[in-house]
C-alpha cells in the first residue's frame, strides 16, 4: 500500500506538475493575445475625377493673370472662396488656447523661428508657400476671393510654380525663367484634381529653404521611396498621398505642425485607420496608452536626404576677397557655410531624440522676452504624471540667432529683398539695418544692441513609418544605456532600478534557498531517525 | 567521421549577409568611445593619435581638430610605415599607445578599428556615431581645408538666399 502511495505520488510530481507549469505559461501568453482589429480607411490616391475640365468653356480663355484663372474656377466652385478663407492654409493664424497664456492667436504670420528667424517682412520670399497671390506686404487683401491660388494645390500637370521673391505669383512673361516659366493657364486649370504629394510638397518639403531643412521626415524623397523609407508612401506599396491620411472637409485639412501651432484638434492619428489595438499582443497594445506609435515605428528619420539639425546665423554676412557672398559645400555636398545664412550641420538617418508630449504646445511671442537659455521657440507639453501624454519622437533643430541684448527679445530679421541698399540682409549683409528693418516691419522695439543666442525648436515626427520587421525592440528601450535613457521622472522596467525591490527579491532568494536547504536538512535528519529506529 | 567534420569546421569562412553583420560581429572585439569622452582627451593632458578613416574627399570638409585622414583602405599599409609618419611630421602611434579612429557615421570605424586591433594595436577605440555625431554635438569645434580637395568644390547654382 505504501509502495503505491509512493508511485503515485511520483506520478503527480512528474506529470502532473509539468502539466501545471505548462499551463500556466500557455496561460500567461495566451493572455497576452489580442484580437487585432481591421485596417480601416478609404485611399483617396487612385481617384479619377468624374470632371473633364477642358469642356468648360470659362476654361478656354485668354487668362492675364492667374487672379482670372481663381475667378473662373469660382464661377462653379461658389462658395468655396469662403471655405478656403476660414483655414489657416489661408490666414497663416489660429485662435488658440495656451495654458498659462490664456486666447490668442498664433500661426505664421505671427511667430518667430530658429530656421528664417519669420515670414512677416520677408513677404517676397516667404510667402511664396500662401496659398495666395501677392501677400508682398501688409496691404495684402486676405477677403478677396481672386487673391487665392487655387492651382498650386490642384494642379496635376506639374507644370504650375509660383516664382521665387514674386509673392506668392508665378512668373509672367516679363519676369520668366528657364527654371520658373510662365505657366499655360488654359493648360493647367483644364488639368485639375485632388492634391497629389507633388502639390502639398511643393511648401511641405521644401521649407526653410530647401529639401527636407525642416521637417526632417518630409522631403522630396517621398514622391517616389521605398517601402524602408515610409510602408505609407512608397510606391512599391500603397503609394497613399497625403490627403489620404490628411482627411479634408470644406478645404480644412486636417494635421498641424507643431511648430505653428498649440492645441490637441485637428489631429491626424495612426488608429484613424489602425485602431488602438493593433498588434495581436496585449502588451505591446498597453504600450499605446503611454507611447506613440510613431516611438517604436520611425526608429530613423531622414532616412534619404539629410535634414538641418543645427543653424549657426552668427558666422553669416562674411564675403570674400572681392566682396561677395561665398558658399562652402559640406562632405555630402549640403552648404556647410553660406554668407546669407551662417553655419549648419545637416544629417541623415537620424535617430530621433523622446518626449513626453500630450498634444499641446506653447511657443516663444514675439512680446516675449528670454528667460531661459537655450530658448525654447516651441515647447511640448506634458510629462509622465499628464495621463494624456505619450512618449514621441522628436527633431530637435538646435541653433544660435540674433537677439538684442538691452530688451532680451529674439530678433525677427528682415532678410529678403530685390535690391541692394534697402537694408535686406540677404542684399547688403549688414545685421543692425535687418534687425533695425525687421522688428519695425513686426512692430516690435529693438535697441540697435545684439547678440547671438542658442535657440531649439521641437518637431514630433509623424513620417516615414518604417517596416514592422524595423520597429524598435523591447531592449531598445527597456535597457540600460536605451534610447529612453534621458527621459527621467518615472520607472521604466529594465532601464531603472529599486534598491528596496532589489533587496526584496534578493532576500526572497536567500530566504527560499534557506528553506530548501532547511528542508532537506529535515529530511535528512527524519530519514536517519526512522533508519536508526528500524535499526 | 566526427574527426572530418571539426576539420573542415576549422577551415569554414564566415559570409555575411550585409556589411551590417560585419560591423555587428566587429563591435564583438572593438571598444567605443563617445564624443564626450574624446572631447575631454582633447582637452586633456594623455596622449592619443585620432585618425579619420574616410576619404580625403570627405575629411577636408570638414574634420575633428588634430586628426589625420587615413582612408581605411589604405590604413594597415600606413600605420606602421615609419616613412609615411615622418612624411606627416608626426610621431607613428606604438601597439600599446592610445588610438582615436572615426568616419562618417561610425561603421567604417569600426571596422577600421577591428582591423588595427588585428594589427596588434591593444589601446584602440573607434568613435560612436563618428564625424556626424561630433558635428552635431560640437557644431562650433571643427577644422575645413577646403584648398586641399583637387578641383576645388562644386559649383553652386542655386540662388542662396531665400525659401
Amino acid at each position: 500500500m505504501k509502495r503505491i502511495k509512493t508511485i503515485l505520488i511520483s506520478l503527480l510530481v512528474v506529470l502532473i506538475l509539468p502539466g501545471y507549469v505548462v499551463y500556466i505559461i500557455f496561460n500567461f501568453y495566451g493572455s497576452r493575445i489580442a484580437t487585432r482589429l481591421p485596417v480601416e480607411t478609404e485611399f483617396s490616391a487612385d481617384h479619377i475625377s468624374s470632371t473633364d475640365h477642358s469642356e468648360f468653356e470659362v476654361l478656354q480663355g485668354d487668362f492675364g493673370t492667374p487672379n482670372e484663372v481663381t475667378e473662373a474656377c469660382l464661377s462653379c466652385h461658389t462658395k468655396r472662396d469662403e471655405e478656403i478663407m476660414a483655414t489657416a492654409h489661408w490666414t497663416w493664424e489660429r485662435e488658440t488656447a495656451i495654458p498659462g497664456r490664456g486666447a490668442i492667436t498664433i500661426g505664421k504670420k505671427n511667430l518667430l523661428n530658429n530656421f528664417c528667424t519669420g515670414a512677416t517682412g520677408n513677404n517676397s520670399s516667404c510667402m511664396r508657400c500662401h496659398i495666395g497671390y501677392g501677400w508682398k506686404d501688409k496691404s495684402f487683401d486676405f477677403e478677396d476671393p481672386k487673391n487665392i491660388d487655387c492651382l498650386v494645390c490642384h494642379d496635376q500637370t506639374d507644370t504650375y510654380f509660383k516664382k521665387k521673391g514674386e509673392a506668392g505669383y508665378p512668373a509672367t512673361a516679363e519676369n520668366a525663367t528657364a527654371v520658373y516659366p510662365a505657366p499655360d493657364y488654359n493648360y493647367v486649370s483644364q488639368n485639375v484634381g485632388l492634391p497629389r504629394k507633388e502639390n502639398c510638397g511643393i511648401c511641405h518639403f521644401y521649407g526653410g529653404g530647401g529639401n527636407n531643412v525642416k521637417h526632417g521626415d518630409l522631403e522630396e524623397a517621398l514622391l517616389d521611396c521605398s517601402f524602408e523609407v515610409d510602408v505609407h508612401m512608397s510606391s512599391d506599396s500603397l503609394d497613399m498621398s497625403c490627403i489620404d491620411c490628411h482627411k479634408t472637409e470644406k478645404h480644412l485639412i486636417s494635421g498641424k505642425s507643431y511648430s505653428v501651432s498649440s492645441a490637441n484638434v485637428n489631429r491626424v492619428t495612426c488608429e484613424q485607420c489602425h485602431s488602438g489595438s493593433p498588434h495581436q499582443d496585449r502588451i505591446l497594445d498597453e504600450h499605446y496608452l503611454r507611447v506613440a506609435c510613431q516611438t517604436c515605428h520611425i526608429p530613423a528619420y531622414a532616412k534619404v536626404n539629410s535634414t538641418k539639425v543645427w543653424w549657426d546665423w552668427s558666422s553669416g554676412g562674411k564675403l570674400d576677397d572681392e566682396g561677395k557672398p561665398y558658399y562652402e559645400p559640406d562632405a555630402d555636398g549640403n552648404h556647410n557655410y553660406l554668407s546669407a545664412k551662417g553655419n549648419f550641420v545637416w544629417d541623415d538617418n537620424i535617430e530621433p531624440e523622446y518626449y513626453w508630449f500630450n498634444g499641446t504646445a506653447d511657443h516663444y511671442l514675439n512680446s516675449d522676452t528670454i528667460s531661459e537659455i537655450p530658448v525654447k521657440i516651441n515647447t511640448l507639453f506634458g510629462n509622465y504624471q499628464d495621463s494624456t501624454a505619450k512618449i514621441w519622437p522628436v527633431k530637435v533643430h538646435r541653433g544660435r540667432q540674433m537677439y538684442d541684448t538691452i530688451n532680451n527679445t529674439i530678433v525677427h530679421l528682415k532678410l529678403a529683398g530685390k535690391r541692394k541698399g534697402e537694408g535686406a540682409f540677404w542684399m547688403d549683409f549688414d545685421w543692425d539695418t535687418a534687425a533695425y528693418l525687421g522688428m519695425k516691419y513686426n512692430e516690435r522695439p529693438y535697441s540697435g544692441e545684439y547678440g547671438f543666442v542658442e535657440t531649439e525648436v521641437y518637431w514630433p515626427i509623424n513620417h516615414m513609418v518604417s517596416p514592422k520587421s524595423e520597429a524598435l525592440d523591447c531592449s531598445d528601450c527597456h535597457s540600460r544605456d536605451g534610447k529612453l535613457s534621458s527621459l527621467n521622472g518615472f520607472y521604466l522596467p529594465g532601464r531603472d532600478r529599486s534598491q528596496a525591490i532589489e533587496i526584496i527579491g534578493i532576500g526572497l532568494i536567500i530566504l527560499s534557498l534557506a528553506a530548501v536547504v532547511a528542508h532537506g536538512f529535515m529530511r535528512a535528519v527524519a530519514a536517519s531517525k526512522k533508519n536508526y529506529a528500524k535499526g | 567521421m566526427v574527426l572530418t567534420f571539426l576539420i573542415s569546421g576549422c577551415g569554414s569562412e564566415t559570409y555575411y549577409e550585409n556589411p551590417d553583420e560585419m560591423v555587428s560581429e566587429a563591435l564583438e572585439v572593438v571598444d567605443m568611445i563617445g564624443v564626450e569622452e574624446l572631447h575631454k582627451l582633447m582637452i586633456g593632458e594623455e596622449y592619443y593619435t585620432l585618425i579619420d578613416v574616410r576619404q580625403k574627399s570627405e575629411h577636408y570638409h570638414g574634420y575633428i581638430p588634430g586628426s589625420l585622414v587615413i582612408p581605411r583602405g589604405s590604413l594597415e599599409f600606413v600605420i606602421g610605415n615609419e616613412a609615411f609618419w615622418e612624411e606627416e611630421g608626426l610621431y607613428m602611434p606604438l601597439k600599446d599607445e592610445k588610438i582615436v579612429v572615426y568616419c562618417r557615421k561610425g561603421s567604417r570605424g569600426i571596422l577600421a578599428a577591428q582591423t588595427l586591433k588585428q594589427l596588434g594595436y591593444k589601446d584602440v577605440y573607434a568613435l560612436d556615431g563618428g564625424w556626424k555625431k561630433w558635428e552635431v554635438t560640437y557644431p562650433d569645434i571643427f577644422e575645413k581645408n577646403l584648398e586641399m580637395l583637387q578641383g576645388g568644390t562644386e559649383e553652386h547654382k542655386e540662388d542662396i538666399g531665400g525659401c
